[in-house]
């Protein structure tokens, strides 16, 4: 089964993601990566105002690890 | 500023309370008008079994006969202003494609109303997506008046 998914930020004027589909489930360390490489496509005013999603973002990866994982690649932060 | 469930993000049982709290009184709001059927459409937990715990989503609703559905997205409470903003989002997944009306906000009686308002406009008045942006753009402006008003109240005061 193929596993997919994205990170989105999302916002007036902006859409970017970090998108994956691979054959295993992405690991916590995969998912902090992604939302660095998501943190770092964005500009840095935009990052900025996210700040708070980011760090919801990074708590959620966390304890998603945590508790098995997720049966679902739709969640949202 | 009132707040309702200030410490559902931090008390496990007041979350609880909360999200029943919640989809009392939407059911009870959407079956008065004979809107039955209604689902969750987003899945809340961890794979072990485990409440996500995050207030996105508090409370989700699908209504098949629509083919709507609804977020509602809480968050802690920490500004002394009614806070809330809502849109419409195209919904798709292998097993569902739809449209949403999300509504974000902080939890005071004030933010409650207006939610209620927007339910019923989305789904017993079955506003299109459109027409639901407008109205909500409405709605926005009426609150940023209210609180220059408010403003201008205290300075002159």
């Amino acid at each position: 089964m193929k596993h997919r998914g994205r990170l989105q930020a999302q916002g007036e004027n902006l859409e970017a993601s970090e998108a994956w589909s691979q054959n295993e489930p992405p690991t916590k360390k995969d998912g902090l990566t992604m939302l660095e490489k998501l943190r770092k496509k964005i500009s840095k005013s935009e990052a900025k105002k996210r700040e708070k999603a980011f760090i919801k973002a990074h708590k959620y990866i966390e304890q998603a690890s945590i508790n098995g994982g997720l049966r679902h690649s739709l969640c949202y932060i | 500023m009132k707040y309702l469930f200030p410490n559902f993000l931090t008390s496990e049982l007041e979350y609880r309370i909360c999200k029943s709290y919640w989809e009392t009184k939407i059911e009870y709001l959407l079956q008065k008008s004979n809107i039955i059927n209604i689902e969750q459409y987003l899945n809340t937990k961890f794979a072990n079994g485990q409440e996500q715990f995050n207030g996105n989503p508090i409370v989700n609703f699908y209504v098949k006969s629509k083919n709507k559905a609804l977020r509602i997205v809480q968050d802690i409470p920490e500004t002394e202003t009614v806070e809330i903003s809502a849109w419409t989002n195209k919904f798709k997944t292998d097993d569902l494609n739809t449209t949403e009306l999300v509504i974000s906000l902080e939890l005071t009686p004030e933010s409650e109303q207006i939610t209620y308002d927007f339910i019923k406009k989305w789904f017993i008045n079955d506003y299109s997506a459109s027409v639901m942006e407008k109205y909500i753009d409405f709605v926005y402006e009426s609150i940023k008046s209210l609180k220059t008003n408010s403003l201008t109240e205290e300075i002159y005061a």
